[in-house]
């Protein structure tokens, strides 16, 4: 059972603020046309999320500060960039982003639907309004 | 038959005989077969199909244990690899070389982008099954569909709309 959020990132982002997706795998990313895959949104497969941090107000170094100590350290990987797209985004796709505030502005975009094909055609939808940043 | 009715470039779509085999042995002579540098092939007609092939091993490699992406990624399986191979040999080769990844649930993803709104990801299961998705401008395209001696007719189209569009 998920614990309630709390704090001041318990509350569902704005529309226009910005989700980060930390990106783990050079092959999650093309730095030729300088895009992210449509894998690197889909969902985990057990819980079929899609892990986010939210970075309203942060500086870039603030940003791969948190994906460095959240995501790349904490599973020891090696942090290549990351996937920025506004939570507007996934919402008129369908899904949803859903705050749980732990850690600090983690949230995830939930409401995938459990068909391949259909993750997909949302994941490249995502993949395409997504802005790569590398570290 | 369909096949008559395609252009010249496409005829790499016909209809081939597709080796599934996932044995050890089945797998290195695979591997040979497209990483010998004296396979006597046109390099700049293989050239692409060589380079996929190799990032399919690599990426294998990559993910070849639980939570291999830092984010629950599922490892790949040596079915896995054997159907990407596969896939990779139904693939036209005067088709643009696709990015090769591994999703989170440890499927194969063959990526191409053309641009803008112009874009189509296939993935494949170690069963067989090919999950695509497609953007084609303001058109959204995706299926399921099993790789048998060919790739799938939706999937042929799209790819060649948008490799039509990038001409």
């Amino acid at each position: 059972m998920p614990q309630q959020p709390s704090g001041p990132f318990a509350l569902p982002p704005a529309e226009a603020e910005p989700l980060s997706r930390f990106l783990l795998s050079k092959r999650r990313y093309s730095v030729e046309r300088m895009r992210v895959k449509s894998a690197a949104f889909l969902p985990e497969p057990n819980s079929l999320e899609t892990s986010v941090f939210r970075t309203l107000g942060l500086e870039e170094e603030e940003i791969w500060t948190i994906g460095e100590h959240h995501v790349a350290q904490a599973t020891g990987h090696t942090l290549h960039g990351r996937g920025q797209v506004l939570a507007q985004v996934p919402r008129r796709l369908g899904l949803n982003v859903r705050p749980d505030n732990q850690p600090e502005r983690h949230a995830a975009i939930v409401g995938w639907p459990a068909e391949k094909d259909r993750q997909q055609m949302l994941a490249i939808e995502l993949a395409e309004e997504a802005t790569l940043f590398l570290k | 038959m369909t096949v008559i009715a395609l252009p010249v470039k496409w005829l790499g779509l016909a209809p081939t005989a597709t080796d599934r085999a996932v044995s050890d042995e089945a797998q290195r002579f695979r591997r040979d077969r497209w990483l010998s540098v004296d396979t006597g092939f046109s390099l700049s007609v293989e050239e692409p199909y060589r380079r996929a092939t190799a990032a399919v091993i690599e990426a294998a490699q990559e993910a070849n244990r639980p939570n291999w992406d830092g984010q629950g990624g599922l490892p790949v399986t040596q079915g896995a690899v054997a159907q990407a191979f596969a896939f990779l040999d139904v693939l036209p080769s005067t088709l643009s070389e696709p990015e090769v990844a591994v999703d989170p649930d440890g499927e194969f993803s063959f990526e191409w982008s053309f641009g803008p709104r112009r874009a189509l990801t296939a993935s494949i299961s170690a069963s067989g099954k090919i999950s695509f998705a497609a953007l084609i401008g303001p058109a959204r395209l995706y299926g399921t569909d099993y790789l048998l001696d060919a790739l799938p007719e939706p999937l042929t189209l799209a790819l060649r709309q948008l490799h039509a569009s990038a001409a």
